[in-house]
């Protein structure tokens, strides 16, 4: 099986390119076993010229951007994808539509906006999927399913919806030529309707970072002024309720094993205790 | 200013189950504060496949590690050849990272050698680990932890090799350092004193003292004393000795 790659990265500041990087190659699999060279796929390279021309138009002034441009060759299928990051402050979204976050008092219950929750549960669920993590006892009222955009991941496979209170996600990714593949989010969609009631909350936009440690089943939500540290039964119970339609939360860089991909984030409104 | 920076490598790095062979070849060119990085054709085809770590990876199954406890191995080794504006030099690398778990604690290990009896000998330790204990008063850092933490006093850099601007790397206080640090052609150099050491008047470490065999995972050190294996919070006070196989002996708060 072969899976090619290239990609275009940029980074912009204020305004001005800084930094501009060309990646292509080839890995070969062969068992347990990976040849990887720094082929060049022209159809590959080509698309990244025209999506990272695409993502110029949104540079702006004022913010540290990230242009990632890729594209991938797998059984034939070319796959792409464009994303940028843009960070102010110390605080990074993956678009160019900002979201001011207010300071948050810890202690009240929090209503995660702006599709937020897909954030908790990309660690809560998604990561504890991947490591096999014992099941433990959701809201009946919740599902939390991968649900990949693209036929083939990057071992060949076709990729299929799965449901990450039950299962880990079908789809092998890698960040580059250079990676071995692991079994990986693609895209997390949060869905669930169950009334609540809340006179005081916090409100959460955007989320700074967060982590699953398997060993401990502790997740960490880093908030700008708080951090969140609990584990998936304390956070499984403290899930009060949910209403609406996902909202596309503006992108997860998901880093796991030094590989960073991107992985496609939506969740309705969500309170929790 | 022009500077440009080639780099023709290979590396063969055992990674989750999986053995990767790498071969690649880039330049990086830096003009007025603008950086562009991009790949070279068949530049390293010429590099030869490093056989360690399919050796390594025979060595390992050898080894007492139970399986279980081995929560990430990785093991790597490459050769490279640089090139910067003319100046040229190779270098070859080994590095294994471990992450032992057991009991809820999880011990990091990363080694620029296949040093496999060390690793098996603080995965032996690492099985009668009893709860957090605090730190002794002095204690020794085996060398491979005394790498990875930050060190209180003088730190010095040691003369050897070439830096990410192919300067030779010279023996002074860390703090004078001008070299630069470049782990790939596609990552702009920093500015970092490389090879750090503590240049200490005393070289006799007390062998009776608990040493730091790993880090745990967090702010902690795996203590063994001999006779219990314990993490503690360590806050490291001030240098007494240092080794010339790179073991310190610190006193802490």
């Amino acid at each position: 099986m072969k899976f090619a790659s290239a990609s275009r990265d940029e980074l912009w500041i204020n305004g001005v390119r800084v930094e501009s990087r060309l990646s292509h190659g080839v890995a070969t699999d062969e068992d347990n076993r990976i040849v990887a060279r720094d082929d060049y796929d022209e159809e590959l390279v080509h698309r990244c010229d025209e999506l990272i021309a695409d993502l110029r138009k949104s540079v702006r002034d004022e913010a540290r951007m990230r242009l990632v441009a890729s594209a991938r060759r797998v059984r034939d299928v070319v796959m792409t994808d464009a994303t940028i990051t843009t960070t102010k402050n110390g605080l990074s979204i993956v678009g160019t539509e900002w979201v001011d976050q207010p300071p948050i008092t810890p202690g009240l219950p929090i209503l995660w906006r702006n599709g937020s929750a897909s954030v908790l549960l990309h660690e809560a669920i998604g990561h504890a999927a991947e490591h096999d993590a014992p099941p433990i006892a959701w809201p009946s009222w919740l599902s939390v399913r991968d649900e990949p955009s693209f036929p083939l991941d990057d071992c060949g496979n076709e990729t299929r919806i799965v449901d990450l209170m039950r299962e880990p996600p079908s789809a092998f990714r890698r960040e580059s030529f250079r990676d071995v593949p692991l079994r990986r989010m693609s895209n997390v969609v949060v869905r669930g309707n169950h009334d609540f009631d809340v006179s005081e909350c916090v409100e959460v936009f955007v989320v700074r970072g967060g982590a699953y440690d398997p060993l401990t089943d502790i997740v960490t939500i880093d908030l700008g002024t708080f951090t969140l540290r609990k584990t998936r039964a304390e956070i499984a119970a403290s899930i009060a309720g949910a209403r609406g339609e996902p909202i596309r939360y503006p992108g997860v860089i998901c880093s796991r094993e030094g590989q960073e991909i991107v992985v496609g984030s939506h969740a309705p409104e969500m309170l929790t205790r | 200013m022009r500077e440009v920076y080639r780099k023709f490598g290979r590396v063969v790095r055992y990674e989750n189950g999986v053995e990767i062979d790498v071969t690649e070849c880039g330049e990086a060119i830096e003009t007025n504060g603008a950086f562009i990085a991009v790949p070279l054709l068949g530049g390293a085809d010429a590099l030869v496949r490093p056989r360690g770590v399919s050796r390594a990876l025979a060595r390992w199954a050898d080894e007492a590690v139970r399986p279980s406890m081995v929560e990430r191995l990785i093991i790597a080794e490459g050769v490279a050849m640089h090139d910067f504006n003319g100046v040229q030099w190779s270098e070859e690398t080994k590095r294994v990272h471990v992450a032992l778990t057991h009991n809820h604690i999880r011990v990091l290990i990363d080694l620029d050698d296949f040093d496999f009896d060390l690793i098996s000998h603080i995965a032996d330790r690492l099985q009668h680990v009893t709860s957090e204990k605090e730190a002794p008063k002095k204690i020794r850092i085996a060398p491979h932890v005394a790498k990875a933490i930050e060190l209180p006093g003088p730190l010095w850099q040691r003369a050897g090799g070439r830096d990410g601007k192919g300067q030779l790397i010279e023996e002074v206080p860390a703090e004078q350092s001008n070299c630069w640090y470049r782990p790939s052609y596609r990552v702009r150099p920093i500015r970092k004193a490389l090879n750090l050491f503590v240049k200490c008047d005393n070289t006799h470490i007390d062998e009776s003292l608990p040493q730091a065999i790993a880090i745990v995972d967090g702010d902690r050190l795996l203590i063994d004393d001999g006779h219990d294996v314990y993490p503690a919070h360590v806050t490291l006070e001030r240098i007494d000795a240092a080794s010339p196989t790179g073991e310190i002996e610190s006193r802490c708060r």
